[in-house]
């Protein structure tokens, strides 16, 4: 195998590994967060509850994404040399400060965990807050130097070297602030989902009036009304995002829609196979405009399309379905946020506001938020090539030389098999043996939950 | 001093702080599934298990960080050792994530402890040896082909006698530095017996060290004596370092030395820990000297590998700020939340 092509796959599994724990890494501590200040405001012991189970499905969570993060992160130094050369040499910034970032994720983590019920509310609050600000700080961070690799600015390349190097120029990049919102708003969204799609799959079997149902309501409630917020949030810097590439690598924007020639009144094809010979979209449903709208700002913006770039510059044109599929996940879960809030609106039953067919809609968007996220970034990365570094460097230079990587490559996926099974293991018997019993429900009913306007 | 010294000087440095903590961590890990295997020493397993809990994460923290460091500042070492490494590292970052997500499913889970005692025990003692293997090869011992792509070559590594200097000597010192330190610890926790086991582990294991020591300067091959001439230049630190160990000895003996019984800084086996700390710290010091200026001996120089300017200064100025915010906070939260706890506790027992 060539060992170019046996890195990328390496590194396409390692990423995907860390991708859902990383993701729960910044979205779990920000509802652990809001459960803390729900249970403060309401004085109902459901949301304390919420909270310190979560805080025990996180510790493992983090757990595996410190070793997978680990991995990623010395793994672009193995299969990426070259790359990580220019990045000591220019982007170095994001890394080294990210580190500090994750210290003081993982001393509040501690803090947090340790100090459980013998923390007053407010400090539990404030540590799991701060826990929420280290993990969306390191997210943004490592985006950053992700960015860098769409926008490389601040500095000037000779024989292979960086020099004139200006480390903030890099840092604050002109990818920098759309794609870290859009990281960021996406990783809430996601974990809201994935929160209220377990929690509506137990009240699919819970019986009514007992100690689950109520608990289960108010975690649903919660999260989605979190993850309705964030998908609107995401739509947004999806929006940003897209004006963005527009502007700075219009190669990877016709890319993702299929674009081929350069026009005004741009439309925007939903679905559909680009067709390279035909330089067309083969069937798919187009709006008219709304590509310009989104690239430009007004419905007759002028976009250009692939044919204006010569041929080796364009990324696989299967980007396109990724695009649509994490854009799809997106309305999907703003869909179904919508859909429960009406329907509670309506329904007016305060006991067992969301009848069966709305369950089973949040318990979709669980897995839904989940592969949208991977989609989003298999389509960035294979969105950039043949480029590691867009302009600057591909990534076939970039590679090793070495010829291991196959075998290695063999290693790891045997890792990530032993951590995903010991993952699932060990949160199944956790919940296992702490089932929620009548018994230690509250005495009094509290009046309000936490939901929308 | 130049840019590139302070820079070498700021890695080494880390690189040593980590030796410590890991050597703490590993042994620790390593003897509470070494003592958990006989019945009657579960009490000093208990002691090693303790320590280790909320270790791990702090520990990762520095590694990550050496890894941060070397690409920030030295980015051609970087890209050296991450083309000739990737079989060794890779074999570590896999052990590494066993170990770690075991500890903290074994915590979640008891049902799944057994088995994350034996896995944090076993890699404690894998992962030390192939991390200190990183020495003899930055050394230059099985570098094969030409200078500017070097080739690593596990055979002609471990065909040449001094690999097993350093395997042997990097093992005993992680199991001496712990031993001294669960001693330490056990006596905090004024636990009689694992007191006197790890103390007396920590006697026959320091003079083991200084022996393993020895043994990789007589090992050293005709081709390396440049570093041979290094060490002897730098043999002040060694001396120092020498010292270090006999009161390191001397404090192990003193007769309050023997109960479990004397409190903190009265004890001096508290003060033997930061003896044994100083003394390795004063050899790393000696033993990067003699190797500087290479970052991988004979083919990168410090130098060479050195970063632009500007990214270093940033860099420091990060490093500097972070760590003047991120500690002094870190104490006083960790006081705000944590001492506040232990005052309740002790009003409820009065």
């Amino acid at each position: 195998m060539d060992i170019t092509e046996a890195s990328r796959i390496l590194m396409g599994l390692s990423l995907g590994f860390h991708i859902p724990f990383a993701t729960a890494g910044v979205g779990v501590p920000a509802i652990i967060t809001l459960a803390e200040i729900s249970a403060a405001i309401t004085k109902d012991r459901d949301y304390r509850d919420l909270a310190q189970r979560l805080a025990s499905v996180f510790a493992v969570l983090l757990a595996v994404g410190v070793v997978s993060g680990t991995i990623v992160a010395v793994q672009l130094t193995l299969l990426w040399p070259r790359f990580m050369q220019l990045v000591g040499e220019i982007i170095s910034l994001p890394f080294l400060i990210e580190v500090f970032a994750f210290f003081i994720e993982a001393v509040f983590t501690a803090i947090y965990l340790y100090g459980g019920d013998r923390l007053a509310a407010w400090q539990r609050i404030l540590s799991a807050g701060l826990v929420s600000l280290g993990a969306v700080a390191s997210a943004v961070l490592i985006t950053d130097a992700n960015a860098f690799m769409n926008t490389p600015v601040g500095f000037t390349l000779r024989d292979g070297h960086v020099v004139d190097a200006h480390p903030w120029q890099a840092f604050f990049n002109p990818a920098f602030p759309s794609t870290a919102f859009h990281v960021a708003v996406s990783a809430y969204m996601t974990i809201g989902m994935a929160v209220a799609a377990f929690a509506a799959f137990n009240l699919l079997w819970a019986r009514k009036h007992t100690r689950a149902f109520g608990y289960y309501r108010k975690t649903m409630m919660l999260s989605i009304a979190f993850g309705g917020i964030m998908a609107i949030a995401t739509a947004i810097a999806g929006d940003l995002q897209g004006k963005f590439l527009g502007g700075h690598q219009p190669v990877k924007l016709a890319a993702a829609e299929g674009f081929f020639h350069t026009q005004t009144h741009a439309p925007m094809v939903i679905g559909g196979w680009p067709d390279a010979t035909s330089q067309q979209v083969i069937g798919g449903i187009p709006i008219p405009g709304l590509l310009s709208y989104l690239a430009t700002g007004s419905p007759s913006g002028l976009v250009r399309g692939l044919a204006d770039f010569p041929r080796w510059q364009w990324p696989p044109l299967y980007v396109h379905l990724l695009f649509d599929a994490m854009v799809g996940v997106g309305i999907y879960a703003i869909a179904v946020a919508i859909v429960a809030w009406v329907v509670r609106r309506f329904r007016r039953s305060r006991e067992d506001p969301f009848p069966h067919w709305v369950l089973w809609l949040v318990v979709a968007a669980g897995p839904l938020a989940l592969l949208g996220i991977e989609f989003g970034w298999v389509f960035a990365e294979i969105a950039r090539q043949p480029w590691i570094v867009y302009g600057i460097m591909q990534t076939a230079d970039a590679a090793t030389t070495n010829p291991a990587v196959p075998w290695v490559g063999v290693l790891f996926v045997l890792l990530y098999i032993v951590l995903a099974v010991a993952t699932i293991r060990v949160l199944r018997r956790y919940l296992r043996r702490h089932p929620l019993k009548d018994a230690e429900a509250p005495e009094e009913q509290p009046k309000r939950e936490v939901w929308l306007p | 001093m130049t840019n590139y010294t302070w820079a070498g000087l700021l890695l080494w440095g880390v690189i040593l702080l980590y030796a410590l903590g890991a050597s703490f961590d590993f042994g620790a890990s390593f003897w509470n599934w070494w003592d958990r295997r006989h019945q009657e020493k579960t009490e000093e397993a208990n002691v090693a298990e303790r320590f280790d809990a909320p270790m791990w994460d702090v520990t990762n923290v520095f590694l990550v960080l050496i890894a941060v460091a070397l690409v920030g500042f030295f980015p051609s070492a970087a890209r050296a050792y991450g083309t000739l490494g990737l079989v060794p590292i890779s074999l570590v970052l896999i052990l590494l994530a066993l170990r770690n997500v075991f500890l903290v499913i074994g915590h979640t889970e008891p049902s799944l402890r057994p088995r994350a005692i034996r896995i944090s025990g076993i890699t404690g003692l894998l992962l030390p040896a192939l991390l200190t293997l990183v020495l003899p090869i930055s050394q230059g011992l099985g570098l094969r082909g030409n200078p500017d792509a070097p080739q690593l070559e596990m055979g002609l590594l471990f065909r040449a006698p001094v690999t097993y200097g350093f395997l042997a000597f990097g093992l005993s010192s992680e199991l001496y530095l712990s031993s001294l330190m669960l001693a330490d610890y056990a006596r905090q926790m004024v636990a009689e017996r694992p007191f006197r086991l790890y103390r007396r582990r920590a006697l026959w294991l320091g003079p083991l060290t200084f022996v393993f020591g020895a043994i990789i300067w007589a090992l050293l091959p005709d081709t390396q004596a440049w570093i041979r001439n290094g060490l002897i230049t730098s043999w002040g630190w060694f001396a120092a370092s020498f010292v270090a160990f006999l009161a390191t000895g001397f404090l192990l003996y003193r007769p309050t030395a023997r109960s479990a019984q004397i409190g903190e800084w009265r004890s001096p086996v508290r003060w033997s820990v930061i003896t044994a700390c100083i003394q390795f710290f004063l050899a790393g010091i000696g033993y990067g000297l003699a190797h500087w200026p290479y970052v991988l001996a004979p083919v990168l120089t410090a130098k060479q590998a050195f970063t632009s300017p500007a990214i270093f200064t940033a860099a420091l100025i990060v490093l500097i700020v972070g760590m003047a915010v991120l500690f002094p906070g870190f104490v006083w939260f960790w006081r705000l939340f944590m001492a506040e706890e232990n005052d309740e506790g002790q009003t409820k027992q009065v």
